[in-house]
């Protein structure tokens, strides 16, 4: 079959909007699938949006291959005849993030113009789909919210030779790979670490998202003894050691606010048998990890968190046996490739 | 400096002009730049194409200093900074039919519409570059635009090699009305014995190698012209035109010099084309590099002839074609610094 993977992007970053979309037309080709990505520039902010819509409504893709599937907002506008809406998030600062600091628009009647406006638009394009998929029960539930339609909830693998990660014993240290970034709460996990009973370390890794949060953790650490206790490993962290860390690792730490989807490094963290430590508040995290099945849930407050980090610490059993749970997870949820392409390919497969 | 390179696509054809911009986004990124392709699809249908041109016109290129413009309609792009290396026209509203749009009072307002973007973008482009002479020339008569000559580099670098010459010529390139292989194989019929013609290339359609088959067998040529219809790699394609006389390359009217043309000229080997050929005449210069001849029968095989009966003149004529396409400097280092600076 001939597949069409569109997306939106802006030039010259490369988020993880990206992977779910090389990841799915990797796992196609290796179906024995044609396919051919295009990752379509499109430039932030309400205003230009509206004039950038039209021009990706205008893009001639009908008819030119058995299958489009469109993944990262307002991909889902291409004109296709046989297509497929893989949804990931709304335009959030118009939608679930209006209530927030993060809203950006004025809540006056511009910005409540702007927000019907995008929703009359999503509710066009995601209707005139011929499926559609949300990668997570969140945002499957905003879609009902806002757009009144029911999607099915398609949860992404990790892509790749899956077959790197291993688990290499319980250790000593709890793992916080992610983006470095206010949103991620690492500042939460260190601060836990003055509250932890046993020997336990933390190890945060990943690239600072601005150079102020990346001082604060560096500051908190100083300022609070906790050298010997918490590891910063800024800067871009290479595949092998990542694989090798987690392997290595007691636990992985997942603490995002209202995270949209479970997130990539709880997939890495199952794959290599570890249990997640994770929080209340912490959205699609909690679409994956139960409290004492596959991981522990946590309030969002140091205590709570470094209890949890000493309870891991001090029944490795448990760990295991967690970790166990967290590997079989994604079975239950059935987050593999063969089914996503079965969906995403619809009936013709 | 983040560069976008913008090109236009249809989806699961590749062609020379997808390798071409391939490499180019490769070598941008050896020489320190940031650069990222965007593949604007354009469509078949009229209205396609019309759409087509609204979707590059409402572009809102974020976060990039420079767009890398190389085909209708990717060049419309809005940008401060856009820098045109055309390879070549959206030539459906300049040519005359069949190659361009028939006189259609359904199409000509589009035909115009396509002529006054154009207009407009290559008066505000920052500069405007061409891939060969040939497209230079269209550009200054349908447009009134002068444009920079900056040849494309071959897009692959290859073992070139040279052998002495047996008994045969080839004929490389897909097989297609539009490349004239009937042409070569018509005029075996009139060749003087001795030598064969190897057609090797993949069909694009099992008509045209149905008609020369037919040609083949009706005129008993079996065993002067062998046909090998398939896609033929890299090395395959070398070590036959190393171990020839010489290439027969006979497009109609082609943008630029040709990789088939290069390729022959870097193995020490003479090009037979046509004198309708286009870009191809770049690299044959008559009596010096091969030979251009009118494109029928009679006079091809008088071509043939003259070098498969003097191996000593297409000799020098292959060593000269070599020194000629030396002389092109074809490096991707110049075309970086030109598209960059």
């Amino acid at each position: 079959m001939r597949v069409i993977v569109a997306s939106t992007s802006i030039p010259h970053i490369d988020g993880g909007g990206r992977l779910i979309v090389r990841w799915t037309a990797e796992a196609m080709r290796a179906a024995g699938h044609e396919v051919e990505e295009f990752f379509l520039p499109f430039p932030p902010g309400v205003r230009p949006s509206l004039s950038a819509m039209v021009g990706l409504r205008a893009m001639p893709f009908a008819g030119s291959a058995d299958r489009l599937v469109a993944i990262r907002w307002p991909a889902h506008l291409i004109r296709h005849e046989n297509k497929a809406t893989w949804f990931i998030h709304h335009y959030r600062q118009l939608f679930d993030l209006w209530h927030s600091p993060y809203r950006g628009v004025p809540a006056n009647e511009e910005g409540i113009g702007y927000r019907e406006a995008f929703r009359r638009i999503d509710n066009l394009a995601l209707r005139e789909s011929r499926d559609l998929f949300t990668n997570s029960l969140i945002v499957r539930d905003r879609v009902r919210e806002y757009n009144g339609l029911d999607p099915e909830p398609l949860f992404p693998p990790l892509g790749g030779d899956t077959r790197r990660f291993h688990t290499d014993g319980y250790g000593d240290f709890i793992f916080y790979p992610s983006r470095v970034t206010p949103i991620k709460r690492q500042l939460l996990a260190i601060q836990a670490m003055e509250h932890t009973r046993s020997p336990v370390r933390l190890v945060i890794a990943g690239k600072p998202e601005s150079a102020q949060y990346e001082q604060e953790l560096r500051d908190f650490v100083r300022e609070h003894d906790l050298d010997g206790h918490v590891e910063l490993r800024f800067g871009w962290l290479d595949e092998t050691r990542k694989v090798r860390m987690l392997a290595q690792c007691l636990a992985l730490a997942y603490l995002p606010l209202d995270e949209d989807s479970y997130g990539y490094p709880s997939l890495e963290a199952s794959h290599s048998r570890k249990p997640i430590v994770t929080l209340r508040d912490s959205g699609g995290a909690l679409e994956f990890v139960r409290d004492g099945c596959e991981g522990i849930v946590a309030e969002p407050d140091p205590r709570s968190v470094a209890v949890a980090f000493d309870r891991l610490y001090e029944d490795r059993a448990e760990a295991e046996r967690m970790g166990q749970l967290s590997f079989a997870r994604r079975a239950e949820l059935n987050i593999s490739w063969p089914h996503v392409l079965d969906r995403l390919l619809g009936e013709a497969t | 400096m983040k560069l976008l390179v913008a090109n236009n696509v249809a989806p699961f054809v590749r062609g020379g002009a997808e390798l071409l911009a391939d490499r180019l986004v490769l070598e941008l990124g050896k020489a320190g730049h940031e650069a990222e392709l965007f593949r604007l699809p354009l469509g078949s249908t009229p209205e396609q194409i019309a759409d087509s041109m609204v979707a590059a016109a409402t572009l809102d290129v974020f976060n990039v200093d420079r767009v890398i413009g190389l085909k209708f309609p990717a060049y419309l792009i809005p940008h401060p900074d856009v820098v045109i290396w055309l390879i070549h026209q959206f030539r459906q509203a300049y040519d005359p039919a069949p190659v361009g749009w028939p006189d259609d009072p359904a199409l000509n307002p589009l035909v115009e519409a396509i002529r006054t973007a154009d207009r407009h973008a290559f008066r505000d482009a920052t500069r405007m570059y061409t891939i060969s002479p040939m497209v230079a020339d269209r550009l200054r008569q349908a447009n009134g635009i002068a444009a920079t000559v900056l040849m494309h580099p071959p897009h692959a670098d290859q073992d070139f090699r040279t052998r002495p010459a047996e008994d045969f010529f080839v004929a490389f390139g897909r097989i297609s009305d539009g490349k004239r292989q009937l042409l070569a194989v018509k005029a075996m019929r009139g060749a003087r014995p001795g030598y064969r013609l190897i057609v090797a290339g993949a069909p694009d359609s099992p008509a045209v190698l149905a008609e020369i088959e037919r040609e083949i067998d009706e005129n008993g040529t079996s065993d002067r012209v062998e046909l090998i219809p398939r896609f033929i790699g890299e090395d395959e394609k070398l070590d036959l035109v190393s171990r020839s006389i010489g290439s027969v390359y006979l497009p109609i009217d082609e943008d630029s010099y040709s990789y088939v043309c290069y390729e022959a000229a870097m193995s020490n080997k003479p090009t037979i084309t046509g004198a309708d050929s286009g870009g191809t005449l770049t690299l044959v210069d008559h009596g010096r590099t091969g030979l251009v001849a009118d494109p029928e029968p009679e006079a091809l095989a008088a071509c043939f002839d003259e070098l498969a009966l003097n191996r000593d003149r297409a000799a020098e004529m292959g060593r000269n074609a070599r020194r000629l396409a030396l002389d092109l400097d074809l490096s991707w280092k110049r075309v970086v610094t030109e598209l960059t600076r």
